[in-house]
């Protein structure tokens, strides 16, 4: 993991994408209980001009050069599957530019606050997601006011109330 | 209902919830690791369904 996110950040330094969060199961991982996933998510804002089915091509271009080699929709990056994912909308957007600092061992790495993995989850609405914004608001330490705020911004109270009721 | 003085099923359940707060506060590097065993459960469990997926090598 360390050497991944060290990798990851090789890929900031070097321009390749311009800014970037740890997401999805991952990033729920720092905050809560640990839980199954199968890769490392990663919202990031891409440096280049790319656009439409293009987007990701600066990403391929340099894993192709560095010697990463892909696994269905992933890049393997010193051992691990990890999915780039250009931020797609405004609330993506928003958690990857109020990215939370970590450290893991000794690379420090960004990972999306848990107030916006909530509402992402809330988004996204699939059934694991549901699950696990509940897990992650009783096990994480969560900024009620911060989340009511994103929730609002990004028109999600009605899914939150079927969560737990209102804020 | 009556309370049964916390020595039943509510006491079971304070303590289920304070074990998952204790997983939720162990250090990251400690869950990386538990999320690779959780992932070797799940093989063993449905090897077929991990044809499609791939098992982090390295934590």
């Amino acid at each position: 993991m360390e050497k991944t996110l060290a990798v990851i950040n090789q890929m900031l330094e070097l321009g390749i994408i311009s800014d970037y969060a740890i997401g999805g199961g991952m990033a729920s991982v720092f905050y809560m209980e640990p839980v199954l996933t199968y890769d490392l998510d990663i919202f990031c804002v891409l440096a280049g001009r790319e656009k439409g089915l293009n987007i990701l091509a600066p990403i391929y271009k340099w894993a192709d050069r560095a010697g990463y080699k892909t696994f269905k929709e992933h890049l393997v990056i010193e051992g691990l599957p990890v999915q780039f994912i250009p931020v797609y909308n405004a609330l993506i957007a928003e958690a990857v530019k109020n990215a939370v600092e970590k450290k893991i061992g000794l690379v420090k790495t960004r990972v999306a606050a848990p107030e916006y993995l909530v509402a992402i989850m809330l988004q996204t609405s699939r059934k694991k997601d549901i699950i696990n914004a509940g897990k992650m608001l009783s096990e994480a330490k969560i900024n009620k006011r911060a989340l009511a705020k994103i929730l609002k911004t990004h028109g999600l109270p009605a899914k939150f109330k079927t969560l737990e009721g209102p804020l | 209902m009556k309370s049964d003085g916390g020595y039943g099923a509510e006491r079971i359940f304070d303590g289920k919830r304070k074990f998952h707060k204790a997983m939720a506060n162990l250090p990251i590097e400690e869950k990386v690791k538990m999320v690779a065993a959780l992932q070797r459960i799940d093989y063993s469990i449905k090897p077929a369904a991990w044809k499609k997926r791939m098992r982090w090598k390295a934590v």
